[in-house]
């Protein structure tokens, strides 16, 4: 669970570093991806594309996902694209 | 036009301030200085200045306030325009001014796109060109229009046009989240949306509840989808759904209900669709200066089916150029190249869009360089010269990039 918790926050890191911003030093499941996160459209689709390429998964596909604990359970599931 | 109308807003923007349409009148009426160049910020200001150059009949050139100078330096806009001297013009009352702007003669405006070549253009409308689905009437007179779009571009402004030359109120949703986007509709009683087809996919898989009291709703920028529009019927059971048809050097040309298009009225016959290829005749296009190719049809590179002739519908099919669309906003992937490569150590770039859930295309890029590695400086040399949507969100090192047979660079 933790592990897939930091992939997470790496993906989110990645794309705050392209604009800038400082890493976020822990998520828990609770953290909002626009509100806590900082993330915006775009940020989301690059932030999405992250972790297909890592896991596979593309945790946007069939419903949106707001925070990191709805990333978390959509990694779970698997879902394939 | 009914007493309130003064009272109106013009356009609100992100804090909810704006002027009413009487203060507006009263600002353009004394305001003695025009520039013909605006680097406003924001849709209220920006479209401020259109309304000055359409109550005095004046050239404006709208330019995005994102474009970094490298690029203004390419169109010849790095240098300030002089400033303009107008004598104060009496404006008696709403319905004048609006009745004075919709004939606005002289009226002249000046927009920027992606030249073919990667070269930013420069194409300049009259009213009739920017005009051609307009409608003025009564019936309008209470719609409350969400801007959606970015007020610097082509669609921006024919929202613009429709709502002021109505003199309805303008809601700035352009830039903000889905929940506030929500939140502003509901709060200011928007009842017409125009937006892109990826505006509305994100606000969709935001939205709480439905939105009954927007009445119409038109897409455009992209290629939409049937998916997307049965979602739409869903969150606003009591809109008419329309998609536009919209180009940088045409304006608006083309409007359907599903996905056959039709054209405006009057310009049938200068619609030529050829080996299954959408053409323009000249006379439709703005001027474009500098222009080079002096051919009578433009190509537009968009592919398209042929329902029927007589009244002539048809169906896009899909796209000829290599452009990429970032929910709206083409991208010249060659432009984006021609700056990679000027990076030292790059010997090679691919630029292309990779498809995603969330808003169509990101743009990434693939790059054969040696002893680079670390993509930041190459991210901020790529910013420091580009307009943010131009710089590729993801960047990866390669060895080699793939050509086809003939050696071009393969690009999807």
């Amino acid at each position: 669970m933790s592990d897939r918790l930091e992939i997470i926050r790496a993906a989110i890191n990645r794309v705050r570093q392209h604009k800038y911003l400082p890493a976020l030093v822990a998520v828990t499941a609770e953290t909002r991806l626009r509100e806590d996160a900082g993330l915006d459209s775009m940020d989301l689709a690059e932030f999405t594309v992250v972790l297909e390429m890592e896991t596979g998964v593309d945790v946007f596909a069939d419903s949106a996902v707001r925070t990191v604990g709805e990333v978390q359970m959509k990694l779970e599931r698997g879902k394939c694209t | 036009m009914t007493p309130g109308a003064e009272q109106k807003p013009f356009v609100v923007d992100a804090t909810g301030q704006s002027l009413s349409y009487r203060e507006l009148c009263a600002r353009l009426a004394a305001d003695q200085s025009f520039r013909p160049v605006c680097h406003a910020r924001g849709a209220a200001e920006i479209f401020y200045q259109v309304a000055l150059a359409l109550s005095r009949g004046r050239r404006l050139l709208l330019v995005d306030p994102e474009l970094k100078p490298h690029e203004l330096e390419q169109l010849g806009l790095d240098r300030d325009a002089p400033v303009e001297q107008l004598a104060s013009m009496p404006i008696a009352d709403v319905a004048a001014l609006v009745e004075h702007c919709r004939t606005s003669e002289g009226f002249e405006l000046e927009l920027l796109t992606s030249g073919s070549t990667g070269l930013p253009k420069r194409v300049v409308h009259r009213l009739a060109g920017l005009t051609r689905f307009l409608r003025t009437s009564p019936r309008h007179r209470d719609d409350v229009w969400g801007l959606c779009y970015n007020p610097t571009h082509i669609a921006g402004v024919q929202v613009f046009l429709q709502a002021f030359l109505n003199a309805n109120a303008m809601i700035d949703l352009f830039g903000q989240s889905p929940a506030t986007i929500q939140q502003r509709i509901v709060g200011h009683g928007v009842t017409h949306l125009s937006a892109t087809p990826t505006f509305y996919r994100l606000l969709l898989a935001d939205v709480r509840e439905p939105l009954p009291q927007v009445r119409a709703i038109t897409l455009g920028g992209e290629a939409s989808d049937p998916a997307l529009h049965a979602r739409l019927r869903e969150v606003f059971p009591n809109a008419r759904i329309t998609n536009l048809y919209a180009s940088t050097e045409a304006g608006t040309l083309f409007a359907s209900d599903g996905d056959t298009f039709f054209p405006a009225e009057g310009i049938a016959k200068l619609i030529a669709i050829e080996q299954g290829t959408l053409r323009l005749h000249r006379s439709l296009l703005g001027e474009f200066h500098g222009a080079t190719d002096a051919s009578e049809w433009y190509d537009t590179g968009d592919k398209v089916e042929i329902v029927t002739t007589e009244p002539l519908r048809f169906r896009f099919v899909g796209r000829d150029r290599d452009w990429i669309n970032l929910g709206g906003e083409k991208v010249n992937p060659q432009e984006v190249e021609a700056q990679l490569l000027q990076f030292p150590g790059v010997t090679a770039a691919r630029v292309f869009g990779r498809k995603n859930s969330v808003v169509g295309q990101i743009l990434c890029a693939e790059v054969v360089a040696t002893g680079v590695r670390e993509e930041t400086a190459l991210r901020d040399f790529l910013a420091a010269r580009l307009h943010a949507i131009k710089v590729p969100r993801l960047i990866s090192f390669v060895s080699a990039l793939p050509s086809s047979r003939t050696g071009k660079l393969l690009r999807s």
